[in-house]
């Protein structure tokens, strides 16, 4: 993020705002450089780093069943569609398939956490 | 994805390095010189039309030579097919390539995100600084030579 400020623009005219960022327990923690005229809005930039927790570089560390718990935060509102994904990945890499009864249990998983996030 | 390895086997014979199937996958492995043209006759091929790149990685592969490469996934709506394209960087202390910018401009924020994290350089990026980390930081967090938490 640069503070310099833009040559273009005139700076005793216009504004700059912040726009968050928002506090960290907030989902989708989302910094916005503004700059103003009045209310028009002449530049925004964005700063998506606030939620970045680094979670593949700790995956690299660990075993398979050690990246599960750090899956369903990625959107913990839907957590377990992450650990989905994650485990339909690994399967795939080792090439197994899993019985009936659990495809058929991950599906209502998903489908109940994915009304949860979408409700609340 | 056969149209694609056809493609680049017909346009740039001396591109590819290597063609693996996996489980239903693509991946092709190309050189890094001409990857801007190899990307936009893959972009706009009337048999592939990769319009829409979901997403490109940073790689290390320390403590292998070349070290560093970058990894491109490729969706076509028209064709409903995915393909990787992944290539290998030779500077191994300052890795480049050009951007892809300008084929998809999602790649903007992409190959900033491969620069703040790995430090690969995007020749002709519009606005190549860091996506994640703060402004300030100094190196590539996910270098594999990066230490894991502090001292």
């Amino acid at each position: 993020m640069s503070d310099e400020p833009d040559p273009n623009h005139d700076t005793h005219r216009n504004h700059a705002a912040e726009r968050g960022p928002s506090h960290p327990s907030t989902h989708g923690v989302l910094r916005v450089l503004v700059e103003l005229d009045g209310e028009l809005i002449l530049s925004a930039d964005p700063d998506i780093g606030y939620l970045h927790r680094g979670i593949e570089k700790m995956c690299e560390y660990r075993t398979y069943h050690k990246c599960l718990p750090l899956m369903n935060r990625v959107d913990y509102l839907a957590g377990e569609v992450n650990n989905f994904g994650f485990c339909l990945a690994v399967e795939k890499l080792l090439g197994v398939e899993v019985p009936k009864r659990a495809q058929y249990i991950r599906v209502l998983i998903v489908e109940l956490t994915r009304i949860a996030s979408h409700l609340f | 994805m056969k149209q694609a390895v056809a493609l680049l086997e017909e346009k740039f014979p001396d591109e590819v390095v290597e063609v693996v199937e996996f489980r239903g996958d693509t991946t092709i492995e190309v050189k890094p010189e001409r990857i801007v043209e190899i990307m936009t006759a893959l972009k706009d091929g009337h048999d592939t039309g990769f319009k829409y790149l979901s997403m490109i990685a940073g790689m290390d592969y320390s403590p292998a030579s070349p070290r560093f490469g970058v990894v491109y996934n490729l969706y076509s709506h028209k064709h409903h097919s995915r393909i990787t394209v992944k290539t290998r960087l030779a500077d191994d202390l300052a890795p480049a390539i050009d951007s892809v910018s300008k084929v998809w401009s999602t790649a903007i924020w992409h190959e900033r995100e491969a620069y703040d994290m790995m430090g690969i350089r995007f020749n002709g990026h519009p606005d190549l600084r860091r996506i994640l980390m703060p402004g300030d930081w100094v190196g590539h967090p996910q270098r594999k030579d990066y230490p894991l938490r502090g001292e």
